[in-house]
């Protein structure tokens, strides 16, 4: 499930101090490095020093609701995978926890713990996965960005050529460039690190 | 047979019984002639040279049975009052006038069966405020009087019968004289004929009248009849004015019953009075006034009871809306218990699991253990609270005043309320309170307020945080829900139905509800009387 060596990391909050626990420690079992938090804030401020994978929060709070705590953490840290759980479980709200605000999975509390646990691992598999692809498209400049953007379309080099109105001997120093920093040798390679950074892969 | 158009309201379904002798129909109809016929003969004293009576007794026998059995039965009717008049010998077999004779005494049935019928159909298909009970009954007892003295009227002029002396009387005489005793006929006998026979026990509740009215009704008509006496001393033809006044005043209050009973002690006076009088046109001025009072005191009356009867209809419209309001709220409070106990459930499912995986080792780890033991020890004492709460919550207590936690309800209401919140973009900010804080109330309908309170702070100001704050005095908490107003904008003072029902909710616990717009800010405040905590 996890590398015991280098385990996930997953954070819990629920303002309900003591469930919070209960849900890491459950966690904790599993392998996963977790830790439970009573206010989003607190975990937000967590998640700068050792940013987690995996972020499992409840949707009504006293302080910030979880719809909006996952607004905030996105736009923090894109690679977190977030699974909401809520004891007042809406359709509105299910549609709107994986649609609007890109939740993995919607849980009704009492928590069924199978659904709990596959959902954090996938979690946990996709973030790693973001992670590690966002980390390898980190040192591109902008404009090797614009044309690994064109390559994964599958455009060819003429037609991106012209999109971008670059010669063809620009775009194959560019070209070279990313497969230099990013590793990636094929086509094929490159769009399946584009769709992993994007989060669609998975 | 006739076809059954689909147009046709209710095709009725053939029923056996239907076929069967309805016995009570038969023993009125047998009964009739000889009521109708004593009823003839009390009118007498009345009658006159060109007219046969001022007061017809029989016009109202004969419309309280064609109204209660139909006017399909017009025909028997007919039959009945021919032959009874032919064996009584008022009119002679083979006379010099016998047809003519005939047909005067099976008009008068004819024309009240006609226009019964007539009223009857208005009222099955009409949706104006004439087809509405008692209305059409009154149209009829003036209508079919009114249709059969104009019949009776020309058909004099036409055709006159031995009277030799009635071509030189004016028509209108006749029919004023036929119209004048018809109505007085109907007005005073066909009510308390048709009462008698009534099962509506509706009809009986609403004649029902209070001692303080009838003793006041009864000043009123003893003094208008006192007033009357002094009059007819000077002069008799402007007496039933006072009365027609009294009488009126007696209808508005005391209903038909009381309308009739003062119609019928006005007939009581008015008709002994005027049967030795020998100037028609004195008795004449008597009955019309009589019979003018009698239909302006009836349509008194019915304008009483109608008017009991819409404001018992609005009573019962608020209690509908009331109940349904609290439905409402019930909903959603035992939603908020939902979420509540899911809670401590949740934690109490994985603590358990986490107990069977430790037990499962075969060193556990004991302060883990503890640990965990503990938890679920709190949860299910949690839980247990909160039992005790939803019991209280379902059953009859729910109807009785019981003491309430402030904070409690707060945080509940908060919570219900997140939803919308949420949509609404609006943050509820709830400040610690003190748990000792209590007030005694029925919590459905405290909920109820707060809840329409929080609602409408949150559409007047959407995507604002809207403040709850507590204020505790001795004897009183006031809770307070604000919310920012954007500039300055007029306070309407209008307040929704939800907060009408709201403030009739906190009168009626003693507190107050009231709201008002400063620096920028409208505030709601719910005053509630105190209660201390009981110590056990």
């Amino acid at each position: 499930m996890t590398d015991p060596a280098d385990p996930a990391i997953i954070h819990v909050v629920d303002d309900d101090p003591d469930l919070g626990r209960a849900v890491a420690r459950l966690l904790g079992r599993h392998g996963y490095r977790t830790q439970a938090f009573d206010t989003p804030r607190a975990m937000l401020r967590a998640q700068a020093d050792e940013p987690a994978h995996c972020l499992v929060t409840d949707v009504m709070m006293a302080d910030m609701d979880g719809f909006a705590f996952a607004e905030r953490m996105r736009a923090q840290d894109p690679a977190v995978a977030i699974i909401f759980m809520t004891a007042w479980p809406t359709t509105s709200s299910a549609v709107d926890s994986v649609r609007r605000y890109g939740g993995l999975d919607y849980l009704e509390k009492p928590i069924d713990e199978g659904r709990l646990l596959a959902a954090v691992a996938e979690g946990a598999r996709w973030s790693r996965q973001r992670r590690g692809a966002l980390a390898r498209l980190a040192p591109l400049t902008p404009r090797e960005r614009e044309v690994l953007h064109c390559l994964a379309q599958g455009m060819s080099n003429k037609m991106f050529a012209a999109a971008l109105s670059l010669s063809p001997k620009t775009i194959e120093d560019h070209r070279a460039a990313i497969v230099a920093k990013t590793g990636a040798s094929s086509p094929a390679a490159l769009i399946a690190l584009v769709r992993e950074a994007s989060g669609t892969d998975g | 047979m006739a076809t059954l158009s689909p147009m046709s309201a209710r095709p009725r379904p053939f029923r056996l019984e239907a076929r069967a002798i309805d016995w009570r129909l038969v023993a009125l109809l047998l009964a009739y002639p000889f009521a109708f016929k004593l009823a003839h003969m009390a009118a007498s004293p009345w009658g006159g040279a060109h007219f046969f009576s001022l007061w017809y007794p029989a016009a109202g026998v004969r419309l309280a049975l064609l109204w209660r059995i139909g006017a399909r039965y017009t025909p028997v009717l007919i039959v009945e009052e021919c032959v009874i008049q032919l064996l009584t010998g008022t009119i002679v077999w083979g006379g010099p006038e016998f047809l003519n004779q005939l047909g005067g005494v099976a008009r008068a049935p004819a024309a009240y069966g006609l226009m019964i019928a007539l009223v009857r159909f208005i009222e099955r298909r009409s949706r104006s405020e004439l087809a509405i009970a008692p209305m059409p009954f009154g149209l009829a007892a003036v209508l079919a009087p009114t249709l059969v003295s104009f019949t009776a009227g020309f058909w004099e002029w036409l055709w006159p019968g031995v009277s030799g002396t009635l071509p030189s009387q004016p028509v209108a005489t006749t029919i004023a004289a036929f119209l004048v005793g018809d109505l007085l006929g109907v007005l005073l006998v066909a009510p308390p004929l048709l009462w008698i026979g009534t099962r509506n026990e509706e009809a009986r509740r609403l004649m029902q009248i209070g001692r303080g009215r009838a003793v006041e009704a009864a000043a009123v008509f003893v003094f208008a009849w006192l007033l009357a006496w002094g009059l007819a001393r000077v002069e008799p033809q402007i007496t039933v004015t006072p009365v027609l006044i009294g009488a009126i005043w007696v209808g508005l209050r005391c209903g038909r019953l009381g309308a009739w009973i003062a119609i019928i002690l006005s007939a009581a006076i008015i008709l002994p009075w005027s049967a030795p009088l020998s100037a028609s046109a004195t008795r004449f001025a008597l009955h019309m006034g009589l019979a003018a009072m009698a239909i302006a005191t009836y349509l008194a009356g019915s304008f009483a009871e109608a008017q009991i009867r819409a404001r018992e209809d609005i009573a019962r419209r608020d209690r509908i809306l009331f109940q349904a309001e609290r439905l409402k709220t019930l909903r959603a409070m035992s939603v908020a218990i939902i979420h509540e106990i899911s809670q401590p459930l949740s934690t109490l499912a994985i603590e358990t699991r986490h107990l069977s995986a430790l037990s499962r080792d075969p060193q556990p780890d004991l302060a883990e253990m503890r640990e965990s033991i503990e938890l679920v020890d709190r949860k299910a004492a949690l839980l247990a609270d909160m039992v005790r709460r939803l019991r209280s919550f379902g059953g009859r207590a729910v109807d009785e005043p019981s003491p309430i936690i402030v904070g409690q309800m707060l945080r509940d209401c908060a919570g219900m309320v997140g939803g919308e919140a949420r949509s609404l973009g609006c943050a509820i900010s709830l400040p610690p309170m003190d748990a000792r804080l209590q007030v005694t109330g029925h919590e459905i309908e405290l909920t109820q307020i707060l809840l329409n309170l929080l609602r409408n702070a949150m559409l007047a100001a959407p995507g604002s945080t809207i403040e709850i704050a507590v204020e505790s005095r001795a004897d009183q908490v006031t809770i307070h829900v604000a919310n920012p107003v954007p500039s300055p904008t007029p306070d309407y003072g209008g307040m929704g139905i939800g907060l009408l029902v709201a403030r009739a909710i906190a009168d009626a616990h003693g507190g107050t509800l009231t709201r008002d717009i400063a620096q920028g800010r409208a505030r709601a405040s719910l005053s509630l009387p105190r209660t201390e905590p009981s110590h056990d």
